[in-house]
């Protein structure tokens, strides 16, 4: 059995991925979960001292409790299963990538475990959102600059 | 390499233990003994995998009526960093002792070893086997047990469990190796870490038609060929490749995979199990139970391991398997 | 379950494409009421509005409409100046914020008008907070 043999009969067998399905699967749960976040949203706004600058935070701070709960009861892991991207891209999948290392780590203490690893997953997130985010701040800058849009 | 024992060493007793999950399992009633916690109610997930492992080995002295005392080697190993369960296992077992790693193929290589110091004469007891924890496994390889991420159909799950023989001398009541392979390490350059029954399938290939080779066998003397953790797809990508060099459906159907079979049909453990003590704990529950009930007069277990860390996937390395075989058989 | 899915995201549709604009204005003198409402009659990106006139000071508070929320300081700069050409004795606020345009409808309803001026301070304030 020679390497191109193999392959041939690997790609046979190994069924494709359903990306069609994966992407129906995302759009629908993680509409879901912003629905639910804007639900939050109107709920700080219309019974609390929030405007819609403001509310951003206490939605978001909302948002990653219900994900700890979900996380620690070991039901996100069954809804990532289903929605992959869908509920990994929201605030909710980053504090289950935060929160599921620290439930992971606990074993090794506080300091050197939790502390240590909890941003194991979710600090490449931490990374490249600021470093996209100075990026994209740039361009606007540039354009309100120019005159093409405004602030 | 082929090995023919010319001593026959027999299994003299065997045992099996899961986790809480493998109450799911097919293999379920062959089971020894099934934990309602994970952690074997200890502490750490490391702690209770090394509680499974003493369990194991407890109800193996038991069925064999005797102490840790006698047992001259212990030899065993699972898939945690450094292999520590098994070694504060053996601390408790207090005999001599050799940590093994072959990733899922310990099972059987534990095996091989503890045949040949049978042969030797060194050993007049031996313990050898494999055992892994879904947990401590997970958080080996892939990511925290409670992280969300899609896993492709093509994954399997790492299950929970251990499977322990006993090796000593040939005993005609008992099921017998006689000729054991040791594997070769095979790299067709997978890369997916989430698909390792393609990269192991080339493995067990080349280990069954080596063995078969060398003991001018067919596939047809055999009742059954059982491979360790192939999974569904994997075992699939087997048949194919004895299919394209010749082998009938009736042969093929002798094929089966001990990973593929254990949760059943259940759709949510994917393509099915994995981990060392997959394919330990059928072997060395069911495949041995049906030995001795007669169903079965020789069967060769293919025990497949990927040769994997996380550190060499990341680094974008292939992942290189293994598969070591034994031919076990009742007189 | 899957027969349910299709008549929910229809009537969602459908509720989202109601296309009426909306003016409610709190009691006040009607040459002033006039004005404003036909100011926010001629806006196309605004969908509905509340104004509020306490003394010298006048609440305008709009909801843009759906996909025009990227404009929404564009839309409240350019409604906040024309009201000030027609208007220059008041203290105008303009606000597309949905707080302010909730708050709005409570004051619609307030009779003292020395509790809506209180009120208004406030959502002056909360205006200007950024976090």
């Amino acid at each position: 059995m020679n390497q191109e043999q193999f392959d041939k009969i690997e790609q046979e067998i190994t069924p494709p991925t359903p990306y069609v399905k994966n992407v129906l699967k995302a759009f629908l749960v993680g509409g879901l979960i912003c629905t639910i976040g804007h639900a939050i949203t109107y709920f700080y706004i219309i019974f609390f001292d929030f405007t819609e600058k403001t509310v951003g935070n206490p939605t978001a701070a909302t948002i990653i409790f219900i994900s700890m709960l979900l996380t620690g009861f070991g039901l996100y892991k069954k809804i990532g299963q289903f929605a992959g991207a869908g509920s990994a891209v929201p605030v909710s999948g980053f504090g289950n990538a935060v929160i599921s290392a620290a439930i992971e780590h606990r074993t090794e203490g506080f300091v050197l475990g939790v502390g240590g690893n909890m941003f194991k997953l979710a600090g490449s997130v931490i990374l490249f959102g600021v470093s996209s985010a100075f990026v994209v701040s740039l361009i606007k800058l540039i354009l309100v600059t120019m005159g093409v849009i405004e602030w | 390499m082929v090995i023919i024992f010319q001593s026959k060493p027999s299994i003299i007793a065997s045992a099996a233990v899961a986790g809480p999950l493998e109450r799911k399992s097919v293999f379920y009633s062959y089971f020894d003994s099934v934990v309602e916690d994970e952690r074997w109610h200890q502490t750490t997930n490391e702690q209770g995998n090394a509680k499974m492992i003493e369990e194991a080995c407890q109800i193996l002295l038991k069925k064999a009526n005797l102490n840790n005392l006698d047992i001259d080697f212990f030899l065993a190993g699972d898939l945690v960093n450094q292999m520590t369960p098994t070694n504060f296992a053996a601390k408790e077992i207090a005999a001599s002792f050799i940590g093994l790693f072959s990733a899922c193929a310990t099972s059987v290589s534990s095996v091989i070893i503890a045949c040949l110091l049978t042969e030797l004469g060194a050993s007049k007891y031996a313990i050898a086997g494999a055992s892994s924890q879904h947990n401590s496994t997970e958080r080996q390889f892939r990511y925290p047990i409670y992280y969300g991420a899609q896993k492709p159909a093509t994954a399997q799950w790492t299950v929970t469990a251990a499977g322990f023989t006993l090796i000593g001398k040939h005993n005609p009541k008992n099921p017998s190796i006689v000729a054991a392979t040791v594997g070769k390490v095979v790299d067709y350059g997978q890369t997916n870490p989430f698909h390792m029954g393609a990269a192991m399938a080339p493995a067990a290939y080349d280990t069954i038609t080596k063995h078969l080779e060398k003991r001018k066998q067919t596939i047809k003397d055999y009742d059954v060929i059982m491979t360790g953790d192939l999974g569904k797809i994997g075992l699939e990508i087997l048949k194919r490749m004895f299919a394209e060099t010749g082998a009938t459906q009736e042969e093929l159907n002798i094929f089966r995979d001990a990973g593929a079979e254990f949760y059943g049909e259940d759709k949510s453990f994917l393509a099915g199990a994995s981990g060392a003590g997959c394919s330990a704990s059928v072997y060395f529950s069911y495949i041995l139970q049906q030995l001795k009930d007669g169903r079965y007069k020789r069967v060769l277990l293919v025990a497949t391991g990927s040769l994997l860390s996380p550190l060499t996937f990341q680094q974008g390395e292939t992942i290189p398997c293994t598969a070591h075989a034994i031919e076990v058989t009742m007189e | 379950m899957k027969k349910l899915v299709l008549p929910i995201f229809l009537s969602i549709l459908l509720v989202g494409c109601n296309d009426e604009k909306t003016l409610e204005v709190n009691n006040a003198n009607g040459e002033e009421v006039k004005e404003v409402a036909a100011i926010i009659k001629n806006e196309d990106e605004i969908n509905s509005g509340r104004a509020i006139f306490v003394e010298d000071q006048l609440l305008v508070a709009v909801q843009a409409k759906p996909w025009l929320d990227y404009k929404k300081t564009k839309i409240e700069k350019n409604l906040k100046k024309k009201l000030e050409e027609i208007l220059p004795e008041y203290d105008i606020t303009v606000s597309s914020d949905y707080k302010l345009y909730w708050e709005a409808q409570k004051l619609l309803k307030e009779e003292d008008s020395e509790k809506v001026k209180e009120k208004l301070e406030k959502l002056k304030k909360l205006k200007k907070e950024e976090t």
